[in-house]
């Protein structure tokens, strides 16, 4: 990936109509965020200008160019770190594997582009572009390169041409014009035939993954040998790692808030018992839904799609893990944490699983699939399940609603085609009205946390922002239902969570009292 | 003057069906690019020969199915024979529902589309995702029987080639034994 800095001395120049600042950020984000890079045209010594087609911006252009370029180089900078940040949040995306990645000191320059020059004409020439495609400039003189998708240099840019005073909006795609703005102090528009951009339309149906090539994985052939090297990699695709890691955090913040004495090997015991549990219950879904799995660009790289295992091993991996896992949980913690283990197991497999594809009851009991780790770590410290249980897995279960309704609302394309019965297709009204409901019967959990004596008052205060947040987006969400607020309550549920147990956890009412178990009632009292 | 607005082209002939070796070939354009000789990598999506194990290949562009090369060892047992058949009998089963299923989800898609969109500010024909989602919800309604019946089936034949898949697994582990030992 290449970074840019000090362009201006290439005499290319990326101009912004507000804050050069921010449209810095914006120009980076759209040029960085992109996960393929296909075409390369190439533009050199142009201007761009971040527009919109207004007037008066125009005319604020004018007073820019008027100025020396070289006057103002240096608050156009793009960094590294920015872009690192920029990346991470863009969670789809995925780095190109370019190997255009030149070491910045690399004096020689890139001699792929072959230059025309013509006295007579401006000599602009065709070139095809898919709205999708990449549009790579091209800095000669430090040799790199950055890449935008075609469309978004149509949406936000203009081509100024210095010599000629002549300023051209590139926001028409579909047309195979370049239109001419009037600039001012320019008077003659440059005949429209030696300037020409055509760009195709998109072609076919994405969503269906045989059609969608992404990597060299899709178009090649490959053996089906047992690769030992390869197996720890696979059996954390096959037990879905990060999820299982999400399953575990909530385990281990149910045991921390439980009131009971913490002991570090029942917590190990109960954590390590919980993942392989969580482990085997992915595999074992896998197993069933090899077929569905396919036909689905999220899940179209699983192990046992791609062929990577055969199911069988995939099989064996679960019953290997559930069997040890479970044993730990019954063994080493104590039988109502293994006997929750297994049910859920067994919930989650025999029950949601299937499920998917008959009713839309689905969603809720995937919902309690949810809700019952933090249940398994309470009653692995306290032996047993006191309202606080109850509590947090409530906040769990509703916690699924508007997380997995975000994340469903984009796929419902891929859910109608797969057979997949998910409330987001078959009652998209109803989708949204659940996931804000749920919003708010959060925020009341956890205000009724200090009441039941679970937490102290702190966490009724501290969790409200983060809750009045997801209840506003929530609100969003039920508002347009669009997939731009879908996909930000999604993300924000994945922050939500992690962020709302951590407060939990350090306002637990026992906090700094972890020997008397008694400590629970008196508290309660006392704040009543 | 003209010199300044070099504006330049770059021959590249793009399909569709083509982008992956041409984003290769693009790549190694600019790795080798310090000796300037441009390189192709090309892939045939064929299996290649002489191997001795199953092959998995691309996805189908229409059922989304992996189909699968298998491979016959010389001394085919008669259950490692019976796994195998059963194997493609089950892919070829797959391959033919989704195909089907698909192809007519495309269909249907496209007749929606065509009667229902309407022209929009631009003259460009346009339709919202909520009007799409509308044919997403009936579509999944009136195949809902297909796949009920897909997937008690689906699971039935899944399971039942779990024990083969356990015979054949040990009758391979102790040929590979004999032969190492």
């Amino acid at each position: 990936m290449i970074i840019i800095e000090k362009q201006i001395e290439d005499e290319f120049f990326i101009q912004t109509r507000n804050k050069k600042t921010s449209i810095t950020y914006n120009l980076i984000r759209e040029v960085y965020a992109m996960p393929k890079c296909h075409v390369s045209a190439l533009m050199c010594r142009l201007i761009l200008v971040g527009q919109q087609s207004s007037q008066r911006q125009i005319s604020s252009w004018s007073c820019l160019v008027s100025h020396p370029i070289k006057k103002e180089p240096k608050e156009v900078t793009w960094s590294r770190k920015r872009y690192t940040r920029l990346l991470a949040t863009k969670a789809a995306a995925t780095t190109p594997k370019c190997a255009s990645t030149k070491s910045p000191t690399d004096p020689q320059p890139i001699k792929v582009l072959e230059s025309v020059k013509n006295d007579g004409e401006v000599p602009v020439h065709t070139v095809d572009i898919d709205k999708e495609d990449f549009v790579t400039l091209h800095f000669k003189k430090t040799s790199r390169l950055i890449k935008i998708k075609a469309k978004h240099v149509a949406e936000n840019t203009s081509l100024h041409i210095q010599h000629n005073k002549d300023l051209y909006h590139l926001d028409k795609l579909s047309s195979t014009n370049i239109s001419w703005a009037p600039f001012a102090g320019s008077s003659r528009p440059l005949p429209s035939s030696s300037l020409k951009i055509t760009v195709r339309e998109p072609g076919p149906d994405k969503t269906n993954p045989g059609t969608n090539i992404e990597s060299i994985h899709d178009v090649e052939w490959r053996e089906q040998k047992f690769e030992p090297k390869k197996l720890v990699e696979y059996y954390k695709m096959l037990s879905k790692i990060r999820l299982t890691g999400l399953v575990v955090l909530t385990t281990m913040s149910g045991y921390w808030i439980a009131p009971g004495s913490f002991h570090p090997s029942t917590f190990v015991l109960c954590s390590v018992g919980t993942a392989l549990t969580s482990c085997a219950a992915n595999s074992v879904n896998q197993f069933f839904e090899v077929p569905y799995d396919s036909q689905m660009n999220r899940t179209k790289n699983r192990v046992l799609v791609r062929g990577l295992l055969s199911p069988l091993h995939g099989v064996g991996f679960a019953v290997v893990s559930s069997t040890v896992g479970l044993s730990l949980l019954y063994f080493g913690v104590n039988p109502v944490v293994a006997g929750l283990g297994a049910f859920n197991l067994g919930l989650y497999t025999l029950a949601y699983t299937p499920l998917k594809r008959i009713s839309m009851i689905n969603t809720w009991v995937g919902s309690l699939v949810g809700a019952i780790p933090p249940m398994m770590g309470w009653a692995a410290c306290t032996g047993s399940l006191e309202p606080g249980a109850w509590l947090l897995a409530g906040i769990l279960f509703s916690w699924q609603f508007p997380h997995f309704n975000a994340l469903s609302w984009n796929l419902r394309p891929d859910y109608s085609r797969a057979g997949y019965r998910m409330m987001s297709v078959v009652d998209p009204a109803l989708c949204k009205r659940v996931a804000l409901r749920h919003c708010f019967i959060l925020t009341a959990l956890c205000l009724a946390a200090a009441p039941l004596g679970v937490t102290t008052w702190m966490f009724a205060a501290d969790s409200l922002p983060l809750n009045m947040y997801l209840c506003y987006l929530g609100w969003q969400f039920y508002r347009k239902g669009d997939s731009n607020s879908s996909r930000k309550l999604f993300r924000f549920t994945l922050v939500h969570i992690p962020a709302l147990l951590l407060l939990m956890g350090i306002s637990k009412a026992t906090f700094g009292s972890l020997d008397k178990e008694s400590k629970v009632t008196p508290q309660s009292e006392s704040i009543s | 003057m003209l010199k300044r607005f070099n504006i330049c082209r770059l021959d590249i002939t793009y399909q569709y069906k083509s982008s992956l070796c041409f984003q290769i070939a693009q790549q190694c354009k600019y790795s080798s690019s310090r000796k300037s000789v441009p390189q192709k990598l090309k892939i045939t999506p064929k299996p290649p020969d002489g191997c001795t194990t199953d092959l998995i290949g691309p996805p189908d562009t229409v059922s989304n199915i992996r189909p699968v090369q298998f491979y016959v060892p010389p001394n085919e047992t008669t259950a490692e024979k019976m796994f195998r058949l059963r194997r493609a009998e089950v892919l070829e089963w797959n391959q033919s529902f989704w195909a089907h299923h698909n192809s007519k989800f495309f269909k249907e898609k496209d007749q929606y589309i065509q009667s229902h969109q309407s022209k929009d500010v631009d003259g460009k024909p346009s339709l919202s995702p909520e009007e799409l989602s509308v044919f997403y919800r009936s579509f999944l309604n009136e195949n809902r029987v297909a796949h009920l019946n897909y997937n008690k089936e689906w699971y039935k034949k899944n399971i039942s080639m779990l024990w083969p898949a356990l015979k054949v697994a040990v009758i391979r582990l102790r040929r590979k034994f004999r032969k190492s030992s």
